[in-house]
């Protein structure tokens, strides 16, 4: 069974299938979604079980010839629907599944218009996972593009009094940084070429089953001495051909040799950079990150869950898998800067989740805070570094679902997430605060969860990188002291002291099932990966290792 | 049994407690206390197994190879972990009465054991990472108890302010962290124990760094902040948390850490330990709360056990820990012992104020015979622990500073043991001395709790004598000059006390003297700085950033405006235009082409006239 094709697909036909079920069986549609999530969980959890770590590069490859079109002089285009998981990649599936899983939960408390929220909800999950496992950079830019359709009608249709706002600017936002995107790819179908194909275009080799190693590599030299016919070249999109110097054709524009400038500045930086801000936007850093607040206030509950939990991992991601695997040379030369960006998120985004009034926009701040740190354990070129980033992804793809849910108890309550209008909530809800307080601690980085991992080894990372100065990894350990300090803040304000509110005692009852439901297991994974990281380091490891091999 | 299961066993145990209470709830009231007494005596059982086995060494993998979870049980780790595990059970069997009445006492409980269990991680770690995580889980403990009663809106900013400084020293500790492993490669406390590490700068700041954990969770000036406020959290755990042994966690790091302080790291070690030590005992010169003042003098002697640290004595340091551990909780508990039985005497009024006891040795003659014992041996005199390892710590330190500057060290210390002196002298008088000051309760209905508070007190009064530590109660080998001038210094600052305070008998005679404190000056340089800024970050983000990007948003509709009249006049005017033109000139010529014959040929022969004029011409 093509499993990771099951796994884009599924819910995409899940999607379809709400759409021809009549409105009749209303009450069906959430928990078609709900098992459809499930089934997801259970099919990614067998990936991450059978997957094997000790192999180098992808497992669960998938490729068929999806688009080919010869373009003259341009050569060959050549399109594949190529699918692949690796260690960085497993996690965020494995996440997504979660993270779905639990939004689908949260929707239960949709009221309007179900069958359309559901029906985009579907596809929303469907065009992730393909982010996460396409490894044609064509296939998962159509994902990437097509992910902000469902994820603009969800906050534009069911989001608070200012959605339209919020969902344009997401929408904008994103799209702008897409751009930037779709500018280096052009330029690298314009400078790669799939080595085995071009050995099938020119005769090397007649039939694809005889492509091995040393074809791919008597290609090269070709490719290399420009003894190629350009009309028969063939280009690629596909990644795994794109993070290798010898696949550039000499003298083309991003070819590590040709050293073609663009504005003074080498074209390979430029390339780089462009892909940086289109994933930082979507991680996002300071200063880039104002969408994500707006889009969080407004987003309903389950919306935001989803957009923590995963959607920024796609940021952190395409850092990985596409800025530097491909540029590790503008990795590399911009590393200080990239830190230094990240510790401003780090500082930046706890400093602003210290002044909140609205519990979810405090949140959704101390989000960006906290992808401050994968942008410093990345920029460390480290492996400590870069495992923690990859980890902190994952970490916070648990806890800020949790951390977003916590918050949508009040807000489910009274339709008011004021800091100041609660107080003491302690008394009378101890099932929520016990798990707030998991969430909180958790998340400020306190051993023994997942968060602490993320962070502490993030900022390890940074200090042995020969690349960041150290006054930086100091003021990346004071964003420590202000995790701690924004959190500590609001629990203590909310949840302790004499009981207050603003509102009805009988409107604050504790957790419902639903709501312990979704909590429950999430505080436990918090507990679990941060008692073992080892299980999520353990895949990991062998992909950070290839990584770093980018960069010796 | 399996050396390294026993070890595995003695650090679950405490967490197994932790997840039994807190699950069971409320229904675990009735039975929590005995439960995590239970447990923290059958961990001391097993402690005491350790003692038969040398060194037992545990690893297994956890992040990577080069940093394993590795416990570790040698010489030093076993002592503190009988004492831990020791005060724990007396602390826990004392809060059986304490606490009977709270109808929390499960949470109680089960965060005593979370804590006991993270402290005993402190002392199995072997490797600066695991340390480092359960210091942290510590600071976590520490929190839920300060603010155990979380209505109390002075329990909950306390609890906050502990692990916020506290958070700040981690941070350092963090730093110094990464520094040896940037350096080693490894964490391991067997690399830091070679003596290979020469003076240099960086080894300097390293240790520094390192320090800054003991300088929050030992109360080390300037972070020594949080723990006069940890008070309110209830007085057993201020006994065993905030006195006898967290706060000892910093010196115990100190002692382990030993090896790769340089010269240069240790006279700063010393000197904020001196600092820490005078300033302490000043401030508990001045306070009337009878915890507060137990709190303060906490502060000095973690300031005098940093100091004999930095003069490189980090035995007489353990040394002092251990007598230390057993006569301060013995003070906590029995002020305990006296608020507790002012409380059930009446309330409406402030049970810790000394201003309002006095007398109380008829009353509670247990109880004071415990004070008694314990506050000689914090005063340090002979025939108790206390002399033992104070005047360790002045021959150490004498010896060590001789014939230099820093001879100022061991001078400051005996200085201060003459305050200490002084204001324990001044509460074991105000408390249970003179009249009774009370008019809220009769001196009469006060009475002794029973034997689950008292056994604790005798246990602990019994091991402030000597014996525990020394069979000569003079100590082994005595260093006479300083023995007879410390007690000399001890005995003044004891009979001031007396012959100062005698006279009292009247309330507004003891007035609280206002102190600056550090607090005030944090809260206005530090704390609201930082929210303002805080705000100024939210002004940025809305009026700046999102200014540039609704900005551009606008600049683009603008534009998109006139291009959009471009369009529509420009663009768009060129094809309107020539169409203009094109159907004017087609309206023209239309006239010509009407379909009648008659004027074709009208035309058509004004046409050929024409040529034929043109062709004449």
């Amino acid at each position: 069974m093509p499993i990771l094709t099951t796994l884009i697909f599924l819910p995409i036909l899940g999607s379809l299938l709400l759409l021809a079920l009549p409105q009749a069986v209303k009450a069906t549609y959430r928990w078609v979604t709900v098992v459809l999530c499930l089934l997801h969980l259970v099919l990614s959890s067998w990936i991450w079980h059978t997957f094997d770590p000790q192999l180098v590069g992808y497992q669960f490859i998938e490729n068929t010839d999806w688009i080919t079109m010869a373009l003259g002089q341009f050569g060959i285009v050549s399109i594949d629907y190529s699918l692949g998981v690796d260690g960085l990649s497993l996690p965020m599936v494995w996440l997504t599944s979660l993270v779905m899983l639990v939004g689908a939960v949260s929707s239960f408390e949709i009221k309007t218009n179900e069958k359309a929220y559901y029906a985009l909800y579907l596809l929303l999950m469907g065009t992730v996972v393909g982010c996460f496992v396409a490894l044609d950079l064509f296939l998962f830019f159509l994902f990437f593009e097509f992910m902000l359709l469902p994820m603009y009608f969800l906050i534009g249709l069911w989001g608070g009094p200012r959605r339209e706002y919020a969902s344009l600017k997401f929408f904008i936002y994103t799209l702008a940084g897409s751009v930037f995107i779709l500018l280096v790819m052009i330029g690298l179908y314009l400078s790669v070429i799939d080595p085995a194909e071009t050995g099938l275009s020119i005769g090397l080799v007649s039939n694809p089953a005889e492509i091995t190693e040393d074809v791919v590599a008597q290609v090269q030299t070709l490719i290399a001495r420009q003894q190629i016919d350009p009309a028969q070249l063939v280009h690629t999109f596909e990644i795994p051909y794109l993070n290798d110097g010898r696949n550039f054709v000499p003298e083309s524009l991003l070819s590590t040799l040709a050293g073609h400038e663009i504005f003074g500045l080498s074209a390979r930086l430029v390339a780089f950079l462009l892909l940086f801000i289109g994933f930082a936007v979507k991680l996002p850093m300071v200063p880039l990150h104002t969408w994500l607040p707006d889009a969080h206030v407004e987003a309903p509950t389950p919306i935001s869950v989803v957009l923590a939990g995963i959607l920024l991992k796609i940021g952190g991601y395409g850092f990985f898998r596409i800025a530097y695997e491909i540029f590790p040379d503008g990795a590399i030369y911009f590393a200080p800067w990239i830190a230094g960006l990240g510790v401003l998120s780090i500082i930046y985004g706890a400093f602003n989740a210290l002044s909140q009034k609205d519990m979810k926009r405090l949140i959704a701040y101390s989000s960006v805070s906290h992808m401050g740190f994968v942008l410093l354990g990345l920029a460390a070129l480290t492996p400590e570094g870069a495992n923690a980033a990859i980890y902190q992804l994952f970490s916070h793809g648990i806890l800020s679902p949790m951390l977003f849910l916590v918050v949508g108890v009040v807000y489910a309550r009274t339709h008011d997430r004021d800091i100041d209008h609660y107080q003491g909530l302690a008394s009378g809800m101890p099932a929520y605060t016990g798990l707030t307080a998991i969430a909180f601690f958790a998340s400020l980085g306190l051993p023994g969860f997942s968060g602490f991992v993320g962070e502490f080894f993030s900022l390890l990372g940074a200090f042995n990188s020969i690349y960041i100065p150290v006054w930086m990894v100091i003021l990346g350990g004071f964003g420590l002291i202000l995790g701690a300090g924004y959190f500590l803040w609001t629990f203590q304000r909310v949840f302790l002291g004499k009981r207050w509110s603003l509102y009805e005692e009988s409107l604050l009852l504790d957790l419902n099932f639903r709501e312990k439901v979704m909590l429950v297991p999430l505080a436990l994974l918090s507990l679990f990966f941060g008692i073992l990281p080892g299980t999520v380091f353990s895949i990991t490891e062998g992909y950070v290792m290839e990584f770093m091999k980018h960069f010796n | 049994m399996n050396p390294e299961l026993l070890l595995w066993i003695i650090l679950l145990l405490p967490f197994a407690g932790f997840l039994l209470l807190i699950l069971s709830g409320r229904s675990a009231n009735t039975w929590s206390g005995w439960l995590g007494l239970g447990f923290s005596l059958v961990g001391l059982g097993f402690s005491f197994q350790t003692t038969q086995i040398t060194t037992i060494e545990v690893t297994h993998t956890w992040i990577s190879e080069a940093l394993p979870f590795a416990l570790r049980a040698d010489d030093l780790t076993r002592k503190m972990l009988l004492l831990v595990l020791f005060i724990a059970s007396l602390v826990q069997l004392f809060s059986l009465e304490y606490m009977r009445e709270d109808k929390n006492r499960f949470r109680y409980f089960a965060f005593l054991q979370l804590f006991v269990g993270s402290m005993l991680g402190i002392l199995l770690a072997n490797n600066l990472l695991i340390l480092y995580v359960f210091w942290e889980l510590v600071g976590l403990s520490s929190y839920l108890l300060i603010s155990f009663w979380y209505t109390k809106p002075e329990a909950v900013l306390a609890a906050r302010k502990a692990f916020l400084v506290n958070r700040i020293g981690d941070v350092g500790l963090a730093l110094g962290i990464f520094g040896v492993y940037n350096r080693l490669g490894t964490l391991d406390f067997s690399v830091l124990t070679s003596p290979e590490f020469i003076s240099n700068p960086y080894w300097t700041v390293i240790g520094l760094l390192l320090f800054c954990g003991t300088l929050a969770k030992s109360a080390q000036f300037p972070l020594h902040v949080w723990l006069p406020d940890a008070m309110e959290g209830p007085t057993p755990v201020s006994a065993l948390i905030h006195a006898a042994t967290m706060v000892a966690a910093g010196v115990y790091l100190l002692a382990r850490i030993f090896p790769i302080l340089t010269p240069d790291a240790l006279v700063v070690i010393a000197l904020i330990g001196t600092i820490t030590m005078v300033m302490g005992a000043l401030y508990a010169l001045t306070q009337t709360d009878i915890k507060k003042t137990m709190a303060y003098s906490t502060v000095s002697q973690l300031g005098l056990m940093v100091l004999a640290v930095g003069v490189g004595a980090p035995h007489a340091a353990m040394f002092h820990l251990f007598t230390h551990a057993f006569f301060k909780a013995g003070l906590f508990l029995s002020s305990g012992s006296v608020i507790h039985s002012l409380h059930h005497a009446g309330h409406g009024f402030d049970a810790q104020d000394v201003r309002l006891m006095g007398g109380l040795r008829k009353k509670l003659p247990v109880t004071f015979l415990a004070y008694t014992v314990c506050a000689a041996a914090l005063s340090g005199l002979p025939l108790t622990s206390g002399f033992l390892s104070k005047d360790e710590i002045l021959h150490e330190a004498f010896q060590a500073t001789a014939h230099s500057w820093k001879l100022i060290f061991p001078i400051a210390a005996t200085i201060s043991a003459g305050l200490t002196a002084f204001y324990m002298a001044k509460q074991w008088r105000l408390v249970f001395f003179g009249n009774w000051r009370n008019e809220h309760i009769e001196l009469e209905s006060v009475h002794e709790s029973s034997w689950l508070q008292k056994l604790p007190l005798v246990v602990l009064a019994v091991l402030s004598l000597p014996f525990l530590f020394s069979l000569n109660p003079l100590g082994e080998h005595v260093d006479l000059g300083v023995a007879l001038g410390s007690t000399a210094v001890a005995l003044t600052g004891i009979v001031l006390a007396i012959i100062r305070y005698k006279s009292v008998e009247r309330l507004d005679q003891l007035t609280d003297v206002p102190l600056l404190t550090l607090d005030q000056l944090y809260q206005t340089v530090i704390v609201n700085p930082f929210l303002k800024f805080a705000d100024f970050c939210t002004w940025i983000d809305r009026v700046i950033v999102d200014g540039i990007v609704n900005g551009s948003a606008k600049s683009q509709v603008i534009l998109a405006h006139m291009l959009g009249w471009l369009d529509r006049y420009v663009v768009d005017g060129i094809p309107t235009g020539t169409a203009y033109v094109v159907g004017t000139i087609g309206k023209m010529t239309r006239r010509f082409q009407g379909g009648q014959v008659q004027s074709y040929i009208v035309v058509t022969m004004l046409g050929l006239a024409a040529l034929l004029i043109w062709w004449t011409w």
